[in-house]
């Protein structure tokens, strides 16, 4: 037996949704009425077997890309227009740039007008005189070409995209991604820190990057620009510990010349004569005829060396 | 959101950490699916709503402009699928999910038995929502899984309340059916309830 009027109200009564005087007529009606206690009771059973599929949650790097998404994207308190221009990176490096170039072809002697006795600097000595702004050439370039489409081309583009991977400084980040994609673009925000001669935040960014699962060309490449970051900031023990792994994690690395010769420097610099010296020999050995870059080196290992072992 | 608008990133988290949860749940009840489709719709909610935080007005209540922007996501991601025809919603969701739900009622620590069993039902429920019709089966997870009142679900979705309320009532019954043919008895749900809390 249906029982119509107490039917339609059912839903109601289970979601809570009737004002408390029909709620109480509800009540005293289930008292008498079997079937509507019975509808009730199934329908109760139905909402409580989907409560118990509840609590699922999405990655935590989810949650962490859509927040620094947002912080990415929150409209800016505005300041003064001097403050504005000058915490925007973008406009500050343009500026910079545009100096540099400026300041570079100011000091070029003049082409002369009458004859062709002014000389216009090849561009390879252009370059150098870029030499205090860009510390060592970009290694990027060596390494496997990304695939089309993921790198970012402006810089405020790389620097807005790779903060979506990277752990916030709220806190509330877990542990960085497992996504290679993110690694590629921590790759190259820490490029780009190094390019500009912010060499402890490209260590941090390229150790992060370390932590985002790269593929192993990507690992090689991080690791040797790691090294060369440590390098140029003269901590030479760091250095080497990242090239001593680079040569026994990965022998095939492409540029295994470099890591060799690096780390034949860092030692001769730490005065670790022995292990400078086992670095040369290894370049000299597996790159013969390369020998020249190094063989001066080399010899100054074993001089030093041998007064070393006199001693 | 008013002061998001002004710049208060904290005032976005606030929003996020509160909504977030029924937002994926919603997400990936209505989809079928908990791993990375659902994540990506929730990823693109909440993009959404930055991106659209400039035009954000306080006459639309901030909760029934998220919804809504869940809703049409879902919608579109239903349409999407329905036109690639690669996935069926009917299929059974695979081992991941199957982990998840498992995960979901563990720190009960049930007998294998009972783990099993409940997992089943989580299974059964899970398909018969995900063939739910879609009007059924948005009115049902907006009720359970954003706790909207069937006036806010009207709003949202455009029709009158007692419409709503006819589709939650036919979702309740053919989820009902469902669990009665699969021999899911109500002291086993409820007892895993019992059990879990």
């Amino acid at each position: 037996m249906k029982c119509p009027e107490c039917d339609e109200k059912l839903v109601d009564y289970l979601y809570n949704e009737l004002a408390p005087d029909e709620k109480l007529r509800m009540d005293e009606h289930f008292k008498d009425c079997a079937y509507c206690a019975k509808e009730l009771s199934q329908l109760q059973f139905v909402s409580t077997a989907f409560q118990q599929l509840k609590h699922q949650e999405p990655a935590a790097l989810v949650h962490q890309r859509i927040l620094a998404h947002a912080k990415d994207m929150a409209p800016q308190k505005r300041g003064s227009w001097l403050t504005q221009f000058i915490f925007k990176p973008a406009p500050v490096a343009i500026v910079v740039l545009l100096m540099a170039v400026g300041l570079l072809y100011y000091n070029q002697p003049f082409p002369s007008l009458t004859g062709n006795t002014a000389r216009i600097a090849p561009p390879a000595e252009r370059s150098s005189a870029f030499t205090p702004l860009a510390p060592q050439p970009m290694l990027v370039t060596q390494a496997d070409s990304p695939a089309t489409g993921m790198l970012p081309q402006e810089e405020t583009d790389v620097l807005q995209r790779v903060t979506r991977s990277l752990r916030n400084d709220r806190g509330i980040g877990q542990v960085p991604s497992i996504q290679s994609q993110d690694a590629l673009y921590a790759i190259e925000l820490g490029n780009l820190y190094f390019s500009q001669g912010e060499l402890e935040k490209a260590i941090a960014t390229y150790s992060i990057a370390l932590t985002m699962n790269p593929n192993e060309s990507h690992t090689s490449l991080l690791r040797y620009q790691l090294a060369l970051s440590y390098k140029q900031l003269n901590d030479c023990s760091s250095a080497v510990q990242v090239l001593d792994d680079i040569q026994k994690r990965f022998p095939d690395y492409q540029d295994m010349d470099k890591v060799f010769k690096m780390a034949g420097d860092c030692y001769l610099n730490l005065e670790a004569y022995d292990k400078a010296e086992t670095n040369y020999a290894n370049f000299i050995s597996k790159f013969p005829d390369k020998q020249s870059e190094v063989v001066d080196k080399l010899e100054t290992a074993r001089k030093f060396q041998r007064v070393n072992l006199a001693y | 959101m008013l002061l998001y608008q002004k710049g208060d990133e904290r005032a976005f988290e606030v929003l996020y950490w509160r909504h977030q949860r029924g937002i994926f749940n919603f997400i990936s009840h209505f989809i079928g699916e908990s791993g990375n489709q659902a994540e990506e719709l929730l990823q693109d909610v909440f993009l959404k709503v930055v991106k659209a935080s400039k035009r954000y007005e306080p006459s639309a209540k901030f909760t029934t402009w998220l919804y809504q922007i869940a809703r049409n996501g879902c919608i579109d991601h239903f349409r999407k699928m329905k036109h690639r025809k690669t996935t069926s919603l009917a299929q059974p969701i695979d081992s991941e999910e199957e982990m998840v739900l498992e995960s979901t009622i563990a720190g009960t620590h049930p007998s294998p038995e009972k783990a099993a069993r409940i997992s089943e039902v989580s299974l059964v429920l899970e398909e018969a929502i995900a063939a739910l019709p879609e009007d059924q089966k948005e009115v049902f997870l907006m009720r359970e899984d954003l706790n909207l009142s069937f006036a806010e679900i009207s709003e949202l979705i455009g029709c009158p309340v007692n419409t709503a309320k006819s589709r939650m009532r036919y979702a309740l019954e053919h989820l009902r059916k469902t669990l009665k043919r699969e021999g899911i008895t109500k002291s086993e749900v409820i007892e895993g309830e019992v059990s879990r809390m």
